[in-house]
């Protein structure tokens, strides 16, 4: 039988500890690279403790997952009253939240794929569990550099896996029932930045577009609705953004539930609303996900004058009718003048496009 | 693993049963030392008996003993007229106490050598180390860092070993004619020994006639056991009889397979193991890199029970001692290597001329003279291994990476932007993130442009006027030289000297080169007059016969031309040669937390082309871990709720007889992902901080693909399509099809980009289109693994699963290196 005292990492011998002895992630760990997290699925949790001469895994934590980790811990416990109790999950208000390194490069872990790319393994899953309303969110989490060069911005895959994909999923899986009863099961992904923002924001491809197609960098706020907020210093300055966002919808998270409707396994036909209809020009003209998703995110989310969410898109439709019925087919202005929902203009696009086919 | 350098630091039982028997902690007796040292000088630390004191004050057992090494060390300091730094006056204490206690009870100092070893080995379960034999009191090695003044200690024990016994002869060997001249001039200046170097003394036959304390200077090259042929070969056998007493320079040498003679040589010089007690000399061996030969098991524990102390490099950088270093190496695929080879060149001549600008700063001036330092006006050395011009496989290619570089300083001579251009490159790396330069000059360069840098460059390295034409000249004066100047008028002004093996060989390559090359009569060595106040050379090319012996404060900046894994010992010599520096007053200190321009000044540049070694070596300087991995595996302990359950998901891949891949229709490019495909450059750096090596990587590129694109139609479609089909069939994808027009297309119209430095498109031969071909061939194959995976992608499928089946781990392990 294995000496299960805990040992010191450093002496002579190297044992497998207890993990109810362990420190906690929160505390000062500068020593160990195994480490309790009130509220894992399983302990120990593991540290990368470099130049330490100590490796372990699997799922070793970097520095930027570490601070993650302890950040969401102690935001939710700022009396420092963490759960250390055995299969305690941490406490959001009335809900629970479970937490679980995700180990990559194992089929049997969480992940997920978009276009032709590689799987992407995020870094953490957290549960986040509302028995009153019966719903459990499987959220996902994943701190990350993303100043990847001129290579990234909105199209990177796990940007966009992090945004649409998850309601590629909901279509698949379908209703789910936990022990015996119907449950709500909401998917959804955040990407925790690791650079900052100003590194981010003058990236060319993350630029937005305004009103009269002029790209500005996006705000911290828009950033956030398209799913990616900052690790800071302090973890209630963007802790509470993550769990809103596993939890709670915005309005491009309406837009792009509506447009992953055109990869799913039953496409939409007909468009009762003008958002639908502008969609269906943008499936149509994207050659990828990552392009359909880029092309929602910069012409959705700057707003105009009054605040209103979507600018750009509308702007962009109504153009383009000005352009068609300018132009010398006398047809389209004739259909256009016929046409009773002036304020549709991109429902009226694919009306005159598949007469003009047809 | 550990490196040798590593492990053995942490085997020196020698050392360690040393410092034992004289009741010291050697990392207090350092530190006590060093203290010593810097608050009042070396020589009054001996000289008033403060570094005696000091162990004495240290020591835990008897402190005659150590009383009785201080007067050898002393008798054999003033002898020698040296005043020893802290290190030198420790390493000859032990060495003093190891002599005595071979030569008064050899039996009871064995016995006492291994009951030492034997506790010690209980505490070092992962090294085994023979028990101590009287052959092994036959040898000492000094490990001691370039420029810590291991020359010195090694005269110093000349003296202690003379006056300690009798010896038919003293041998000292060294790698080199020239490192025997300088041996044999610091001998004859202590005026304490007889000194016979060969052969520029007389020939062997004047051997026989020598006083036995003549101390004979002989390099390696002239040593064999047979005479050969009519040359200045000795053969051993001159050196039979009696009781030799050897000393060899540059220890290290010996440890390859070919130069392994070499060491039998020097053992069976020194009588190990000779059976006659009248033929049982010493040998001593010194260098700064035992650490990398001790690298084979074989000498691995000889060198453990023989090494005195270690003032290697770590230390003795540690200690202030010589110039900070910075080093940079840029490394891409090799279908890029002369733009690589271009861009680390003007980056080094950027820094280069950056501490010459400082050096020529009348503030700077003012600074360096109110400090006391000692400053030599900067010097760029590009280095390489083997003789430059020589006829074997190693030197031709040397030769064509001088020729590469001659070719490089013509052109940025003769064409009008060529510097600036390759210095916008440069910035803009930086700009990238990428700097191939050190902190210190990006900041220096603030608000400078292209054009006035290559203007104070032309102006300040190469001393370049309005008019001038580049040129090459054998020195005829000089053999072996060959001087870069720029003709002026009737006048010539070399700004740089080349050091040649052959210079038929090197002519040949530059002729073929369509380099010019001419000779000069009159103009005297240039290499010889480096060291003038008034030497206008700033620039030295040179090869392997630089790193040994060659005696100069210049260097300020280092270029490696062309270095491999099997030359490690020489390269660190050579990074001994830049870094060395001569301080305040002489003392080998750089100060500590300059900034600015005299932080330039004191610290190396290290520019590395096509080497990694470099790197490799500077990492094991700081490692300290000897490489035993302790492995242990534990239980993860599930904590998931029971209920309610947690459920997750499971990405299923398809089946491969499930979905097929058909890119025979140009269609399929319309939905693929962008494949880009990079090859930018790789930076690496490094410099010492203040917890060992920093090390930094970054890429350095741009985006060529409109340049890519309009070469496509020359390339050899047949070729790349060939490449295409070994790919389907090594990776078994027999469900896709394409045929030779689907590449063709692919690269003519499908979505990529290519990054790399600037002028990877350009053809100039039949290596550049090689390159170019199989670029095309990268990028064609990341389209079609594009398509494929875009189609396998489809056919994946999502399922919910119970959050135990998730992948959560079982086990977990961690691996503890030893420290």
């Amino acid at each position: 039988m294995p000496d299960k005292s805990q040992p010191n990492l450093f002496g002579d011998r190297v044992l497998c500890p207890d993990v109810q002895n362990l420190p906690l992630i929160v505390s000062a760990t500068s020593n160990y690279c195994e480490v309790l997290a009130p509220g894992s699925v399983y302990q120990p949790l593991l540290l990368d403790q470099q130049g330490s001469g100590v490796v372990s895994g699997p799922g070793a934590l970097n520095r930027e997952e570490e601070k993650f980790v302890r950040d969401l811990i102690t935001y939710l416990y700022p009396k420092k009253d963490y759960p250390k109790a055995a299969s305690t999950p941490l406490v959001w208000g009335k809900r629970k939240i479970w937490l679980k390194r995700n180990i990559e490069k194992d089929s049997k872990s969480f992940r997920l794929r978009v276009d032709s790319s590689d799987w992407y393994y995020p870094d953490f899953v957290i549960w986040i569990v509302d028995e009153e309303s019966r719903t459990q969110t499987f959220g996902f989490a994943d701190p990350k550099g993303l100043a990847l060069g001129a290579h990234a911005g909105w199209g990177e895959y796990k940007v966009v896996c992090s945004q649409i994909v998850p309601h590629f999923l909901h279509d698949e899986i379908g209703p789910v029932t936990i022990d015996g009863k119907p449950w709500t099961f909401r998917i959804r992904g955040v990407l925790v930045s690791t650079s900052s923002f100003d590194g981010l924001r003058e990236q060319r491809k993350f630029l937005v577009r305004d009103l009269n197609d002029v790209t500005h960098p996006p705000t911290k706020y828009q950033f956030a609705q398209a799913r990616i907020v900052f690790q800071e210093q302090l973890a209630e300055d963007y802790i509470p953004d993550v769990l809103r966002l596993l939890t709670e919808d915005n309005e491009l998270d309406e837009v792009l539930k509506l447009g992953a409707e055109f990869f799913g396994k039953s496409a939409p036909v007909k468009f009762s609303s003008e958002m639908q209809a502008d969609l269906a020009i943008r499936h149509r003209i994207a050659r990828t996900v990552s392009d359909f998703t880029t092309s929602i995110i910069e012409d959705y989310v700057w707003p105009d004058a009054n605040g209103k969410f979507g600018a750009r898109a509308r702007q962009k439709r109504q153009d383009q009718v000005n352009r068609i019925i300018t132009a010398p087919d006398p047809s389209a202005r004739a259909l256009w003048e016929a046409w009773q929902d002036k304020d549709q203009p991109s429902r009226f696009i694919l009306e005159y496009l598949s007469e003009t086919i047809e | 693993m550990a490196s040798g350098h590593a492990r053995l630091k942490k085997a020196l039982v020698l050392r360690d049963a040393l410092a034992h028997e004289l009741g010291l902690d050697l990392p207090s007796a350092m530190r006590g030392l060093s203290t010593v040292e810097d608050t009042m000088t070396a020589e009054l630390a001996m000289a008033d008996g403060n570094y005696l004191a000091q162990l004495e004050s240290l020591c835990r057992g008897d402190a005659a003993l150590l009383t009785e090494a201080d007067q050898a060390v002393r008798a054999a300091c003033q002898t020698v007229k040296l005043a020893p730094r802290y290190a030198q006056y420790l390493s000859l204490i032990l060495f003093a106490h190891w002599q005595k206690c071979r030569s008064t009870d050899e039996g009871a100092f064995l016995e006492r050598l291994n009951a030492f070893l034997a506790d010690w080995a209980q505490k070092n379960r992962s090294e085994t180390i023979s028990p101590f034999t009287a052959d092994d009191l036959q040898f000492a090695a000094f490990w001691m860092a370039t420029g810590s003044g291991k020359t010195h200690v090694l005269h110093a024990c000349i003296a202690m070993l003379h006056s300690a016994g009798t010896w038919d002869r003293t041998i000292l060997i060294t790698p080199s004619e020239n490192l025997s001249r300088q041996h044999a001039d610091k001998l004859r200046e202590t005026k304490a020994f007889d000194v016979f170097a060969y052969p520029m003394d007389g020939d062997a036959s004047s051997l026989g006639r020598l006083h036995p304390d003549t101390v004979i200077v002989v390099d390696i090259n002239k040593l064999a056991e047979t005479k050969k042929g009519d040359g200045v070969t000795i053969p051993t056998s001159v050196f039979r009889d009696g009781r030799n007493l050897v000393f060899v320079d540059e220890g290290h040498k010996g440890q390859r397979s070919e130069e392994s003679v070499w060491k039998k040589l020097q053992s069976d010089l020194a009588g190990i193991g000779d059976s006659q007690s009248d033929h049982r000399g010493m040998l001593i061996e010194f260098s700064a890199t035992f650490g990398q030969v001790a690298e084979a098991e074989a000498t691995f524990g000889r060198y453990a029970k023989a090494i005195m102390l270690d003032y290697a490099y770590d230390r003795f950088h540690a200690d202030l001692y010589g110039k900070d270093f910075w080093n940079v190496k840029l490394d891409g695929h090799h279908e890029t290597t002369e733009e690589i080879q271009q861009t680390t060149l003007t980056a080094a001549l950027i820094a280069y001329w950056y501490q010459l600008a400082s050096f020529g700063k009348s503030g700077v001036q003012k600074q360096i003279k109110d400090r006391g330092l000692r400053v030599a006006k900067p010097l760029w050395v590009l280095l390489g291994l083997s003789v430059i011009g020589g006829k074997n496989a190693g030197d031709k290619e040397q030769t064509s990476d001088v020729i590469d570089v001659l070719r490089y300083l013509d052109r940025a001579l003769s064409e009008d932007d060529f510097i600036a251009e390759g210095t916008t490159n440069v910035l803009e790396a930086a700009r990238q993130g990428a700097s191939l330069l050190p902190k210190v000059v990006t900041d220096g360069l603030q608000g400078m442009s292209a054009a006035a840098i290559q203007a104070r460059i032309l102006n300040d390295v190469f001393g370049w006027q309005d008019g001038d034409v580049p040129l090459f000249r054998v020195l005829k004066t000089s053999p072996g030289e060959m001087g870069l100047g720029l003709r002026r008028g009737d006048s010539v002004h070399y700004y740089g000297v080349v050091n040649v093996g052959d210079v038929k060989g090197l002519k040949d390559g530059l002729e073929a080169a369509s380099l010019e090359i001419e000779d000069d009569a009159f103009t005297p060595s240039l290499f010889a007059n480096l060291e003038l106040a008034n030497s206008s050379v700033n620039l030295l090319i040179g090869s392997r016969r630089f790193a040994e012996g060659w005696d100069n404060y210049r260097a300020s900046s280092l270029t490696l031309l062309r270095l491999g894994q099997n030359e490690g010992s020489l390269i660190i010599q050579m990074f001994g040669r830049v870094v060395r520096f001569a301080g305040t007053n002489g003392n080998g200190k750089r100060l500590r937390d300059v900034k600015g321009d005299l932080a330039a000044l004191q610290t190396a540049f290290v520019f590395g082309l096509k080497s990694r070694y470099l790197q490799t070596f500077l990492a094991g300087l700081f490692e300290n871990g000897i490489g035993e991995k302790t492995r242990t595996d534990c239980d993860v302990q599930d904590w998931l709720p029971e209920t309610p359950a947690l459920l997750s998901i499971r990405a299923v891949s398809p089946k491969q007889d499930t979905f097929f891949v058909d890119l025979r229709d140009a269609e399929w490019l319309r939905s693929v992902n962008k494949v880009v495909v990079s090859y930018a450059a790789g930076v690496a750096t490094a410099r010492i901080g203040q917890d060992g090596l920093d090390e930094n990587a970054a890429r350095v590129g741009g985006d060529v693909t409109a340049a890519f694109k309009q070469i496509v139609h020359l390339l050899d479609m047949d070729s790349i399509y060939s490449d295409l089909v070994q790919w389907k069939a090594i990776g078994k994808r027999w469900n896709i099809r394409f045929d030779r027009n689907t590449a063709n297309t692919a690269l003519q119209s499908g979505p990529y980009e290519v990054w790399a430095l600037p002028g990877f498109c350009s053809i100039e031969s039949i290596q550049d289109i090689q390159r170019l071909q199989i670029a095309a061939s990268t990028v064609a194959r990341k389209l079609f693994e594009s398509a494929y995976r875009k189609i396998e992608a489809k056919h994946s499928s999502y399922e919910i699963i119970g959050a135990s089946d998730s992948g959560i781990p079982s086990q977990y392990f961690k691996e503890v290196t030893n420290a």
